[in-house]
């Protein structure tokens, strides 16, 4: 079967699952992608090309004896580095852990393998998550499949333009403050970030213990439900994994956008993105409109001040978890990292609390607007993925920092903790632009439902980088 | 009222640096980084201002059972 690296995860678990094709065509498939285009865009970190075969074969023997375990059984994956994998050199894409091997995996790496996913490697990160562009890394930056002269996004660099390039169909991304949303909209790609306590934290770096959250990134909605079901439920091991029952995420993706409230935020978001992005997130709500849905003008109290807090709360945790990396030897770290965990000794206690007093003002304004209205809708990002090296942008006159522009729509949902899905939705000067539905708190499924009607009536999910059409 | 704070200087950030967190850092480090200290702070002086009279912090304690 030709073209196996095209397909979505969950069609490609169809076809092994059907013996269309074998487990081990796909890792060979992608394996082969990668050897071709990891060059050009530097996602992957680390390949384990030996042992994803072996494991290949050994899905391929079980699903001859058995049959297949479900929808993703034999479907190729790679994991941010960020990601403890047993015996499989896991960096952060820092100098710092250069040699670190864990002993164990993350519980989601876990639960993916158990599902039946075969691990083809490790993707790079913006050093420790602590940055939206995936610039500054160990192993280099991570760079656009779109435009390899523009930045990948990050945190999860590697995740978005490893599965943007079509040598994966899905990966495993991070998100403290826009780190799963922003590569996944760079990068033309689908992303979400779950409700805190969803999916669990353990075995996983950590930038920030309160804002962290784990994901899934994929080329469609339909993907990402299924990949949301396997890694979602309560572990022992989180301290703040949830213990609220999992929905068949699948099975509620039908549910259409009839009758369904959209919020669209009357500041902070849309007025402050770039003209054109404006135009394209409002035609792809015309689409939900003439799905039935109701677009209802709503404003976000205080929101201006989520820069702040999560500013305060990004410096005071970090610099809480690296001090003592960072005593013993901060030129393991590179400038801008360094940079940051230094600022974080400025902090003041005070601030650090009213930071979290303001994450309670906030999501309990949210709770409250969800009530009157199902989801939110925002762009993901008021710019397209700036240039390597680019340090600020001017939106609508105003000269801003490329961090605080790529963060700016997606950190909120961060601090209030609640589920945001992202899906591409245009293209502005030849790059991805992306919507950003948002909903309350463990309510995953309506974001899902909304995201897959979209992309039932547009294709823009399923656009090719123009390198990979010119091949 | 509250008196206006004056801009954090060099040797402040220093002496916090290598007196209190005890990671000393150069002159000219400490000089680069009070810029972005005091524009971090003005964010900051807007979170002090948020009416949070009897809101809580977002973390919350939890008491650790032992089989934990």
């Amino acid at each position: 079967m030709n073209d196996l690296h095209k397909l979505g995860a969950i069609q490609l678990g169809a076809a092994i699952g059907s013996g269309e094709c074998s487990a081990s065509e796909a890792v060979d498939t992608c394996l082969r992608q990668i050897k071709r285009n990891n060059d050009k865009v530097n996602a992957f970190v680390t390949v384990i090309a030996g042992e994803a075969r072996a494991n290949a074969q050994l899905v391929d023997a079980e699903i001859a004896a058995k049959g297949s375990r479900g929808p993703l059984h034999g479907v190729p994956i790679a994991h941010k580095d960020l990601y403890y994998t047993e015996g499989v050199r896991t960096t952060a894409g820092s100098k710092v852990q250069e040699d670190f091997i864990p002993e164990f995996g993350a519980t989601v790496v876990a639960r993916l393998r158990d599902a039946g996913m075969i691990m083809l490697g490790k993707l790079n990160t913006h050093e420790f998550a602590y940055g939206p562009t995936n610039d500054t890394s160990h192993f280099g930056a991570c760079r656009n499949p779109w435009n390899f002269e523009r930045v990948s996004g990050g945190s999860s660099g590697g995740s978005g333009a490893s599965i943007g390039m079509r040598m994966l169909p899905a990966a495993t991304g991070s998100d403290t403050g826009g780190s799963i949303r922003i590569p996944a909209a760079c990068c033309g790609i689908t992303g979400l970030k779950p409700t805190y306590g969803r999916i669990p934290r353990d075995g996983i770096f950590p930038l920030c213990w309160t804002m962290d959250h784990p994901g899934p990134m994929a080329r469609s909605v339909e993907d990402i439900a299924v990949l949301l079901q396997v890694m979602s439920g309560f572990d022992a091991k989180d301290p703040s994994s949830s213990l609220l029952p999992v929905p068949d995420y699948p099975r509620l993706l039908n549910k259409g956008v009839s009758g369904l409230r959209i919020g669209i935020p009357n500041r902070h978001f849309f007025d402050q993105s770039d003209a054109e992005i404006n135009v394209l997130v409002h035609d792809a709500l015309t689409e939900f409109e003439k799905m039935g849905a109701h677009l209802i003008d709503v404003d976000i109290e205080h929101i201006e001040h989520a820069s702040a807090a999560a500013m305060a709360i990004y410096l005071a945790e970090a610099t809480a978890y690296h001090e003592n990396q960072l005593g013993e030897d901060p030129t393991r770290y590179s400038e801008q990292v360094r940079t940051f965990l230094d600022l974080g000794n400025h902090v003041l206690a005070k601030d650090y609390i009213h930071a979290q007093r303001y994450r309670t003002l906030l999501g309990q304004h949210l709770a409250t607007l969800l009530t009157s209205v199902d989801i939110l809708a925002t762009p993901t990002l008021p710019i397209v993925a700036p240039k390597l090296g680019q340090s600020d942008v001017e939106i609508r006159g105003h000269l801003e920092g490329v961090f605080a522009a790529l963060l700016r729509n997606t950190e909120p949902f961060n601090l209030a903790g609640v589920p945001a899905l992202v899906v591409p939705c245009g293209l502005s000067k030849l790059m991805p632009v992306s919507l950003q539905l948002i909903g309350g708190a463990f309510d995953e499924s309506r974001i899902l439902a909304a995201g897959h009607a979209f992309q039932r009536v547009t294709d823009w999910h399923t656009n090719l980088p123009p390198y990979l059409t010119e091949l | 009222m509250a008196s206006k704070r004056p801009p954090i200087r060099t040797k402040t950030i220093q002496a916090v640096a290598t007196e209190y967190v005890g990671q000393p850092i150069s002159a000219a480090r400490a000089k680069s980084y009070s810029g972005h200290i005091e524009s971090i702070w003005e964010m900051f002086s807007g979170l002090r201002k948020l009416p949070l009279k009897d809101v809580e912090p977002a973390i919350v304690f939890r008491p650790t059972t032992a089989d934990e």
